[in-house]
């Protein structure tokens, strides 16, 4: 848009007519320079941000289209077990035991509440980089880097960032064999889990940081979480919640 | 599908202290709470006659005791448990079976409780 404006201008001035032949070159020549400066301009810029009026919210072309897109979910609150079932299976114990042991102490118990309006502004405006993520809340600039995202969410701040370098150990075929007895990788059920605490891990999991519309098979980030678990290695995972 | 993370957005504004200057609405919703039922409808746990609480393995005739402090991660001395053979003459409990009860009964994520 903008350098169609541009060239619009630029063809206008061309337009222009002079009955002076000096002033006509000296014209052409300003007309030069001033082509010159609007052809250095930067490529495409995107406008600067737009009153997206329905939700109040100043948005950029692309942002609002991340909104438009977000208007067919829906909302809900986190999840959370039954504190009667953690109680009678034990899980009220062996959960904190665990969480503590990869240093999600602070995270995995999330009670908050949600709120519709910065959801859906924090997730059409997220965009993320090398050192971390920027986003817009209640119309405003926010720059978190990934450490103090991980800090934000609960996470010990020792917990690893770089998840590769954290679970490099990790060999699928052999923690699935450890965990269910079975060395067919093809078929990876929840159901083939054997320690109660693990079973009910996978099903934290799924609910609290990945929910899917399948439970039928385990995925490879899940079954890191449980590597993590079964080995107290300490990690976070907000690298892999973000772009999800 | 519902987003379900959303009150990990409420923790990170909370967080940066935005909520206490800014007025915000909850959602009115009830937050899903997985319980007992969801966990028996996916064939998981079941109820022994005195009301003890037992973790089943499809097919399999082993059933464990819950709670178990022998199996609490990290004093279990095994990931694993001596299943026994599988009843394969009964198909009402099969493992696929069990698999998409699980799936269903996680997506309808149990009973509301509370609201804010």
């Amino acid at each position: 848009m903008k350098k169609f404006i541009t060239a619009m201008l630029i063809k206008k001035r061309k337009g222009d007519g002079s009955s002076s032949s000096s002033h006509h070159s000296e014209s052409r020549s300003n007309e030069r320079v001033e082509e010159k400066q609007l052809h250095t301009l930067d490529p495409f810029i995107l406008a600067d941000r737009i009153l997206a009026h329905h939700d109040n919210l100043l948005l950029t072309h692309e942002e609002i289209g991340k909104l438009y897109t977000l208007r067919t979910c829906g909302f809900n609150h986190t999840a959370v077990f039954d504190e009667q079932l953690l109680g009678q299976s034990g899980m009220s114990t062996d959960f904190p035991t665990v969480f503590y042991a990869i240093g999600w102490g602070r995270f995995w118990q999330v009670l908050e509440f949600s709120i519709k309006v910065i959801s859906r502004e924090f997730l059409a405006t997220l965009k993320s980089n090398d050192t971390g993520v920027t986003f817009h809340m209640f119309n405003k600039d926010n720059s978190l880097t990934w450490s103090e995202l991980s800090t934000c969410l609960g996470f010990d701040q020792d917990c690893e960032l770089d998840i590769d370098h954290a679970l490099q150990n990790f060999d699928l075929a052999k923690f699935w064999k450890l965990i269910t007895c079975s060395s067919n990788l093809f078929v990876r059920r929840p159901v083939q889990i054997h320690n109660p605490t693990l079973r009910f891990m996978y099903i934290w999991i799924i609910v609290t940081l990945f929910s899917s519309p399948s439970m039928d098979d385990i995925g490879c980030k899940e079954l890191l979480i449980l590597y993590a678990m079964v080995n107290k290695i300490k990690f976070s995972p907000v690298k892999w919640l973000v772009p999800f | 599908m519902p987003l379900c993370f959303t009150s990990l957005i409420t923790r990170i504004a909370e967080s940066m202290g935005l909520l206490e200057t800014n007025e915000v609405e909850y959602i009115k919703d009830d937050r899903s709470i997985l319980g007992e039922q969801m966990f028996r409808s996916a064939n998981l746990i079941k109820r022994d006659p005195r009301n003890g609480l037992k973790m089943i393995y499809g097919n399999h005739p082993i059933e464990v005791s819950l709670p178990d402090e022998n199996l609490w991660l990290y004093n279990a001395s095994s990931l694993t448990l001596r299943l026994g053979r599988e009843n394969r003459a009964n198909p009402i409990v099969g493992t696929d079976r069990m698999t998409r009860a699980w799936s269903r009964a996680t997506q309808q994520q149990a009973c509301p409780s509370y609201a804010p």
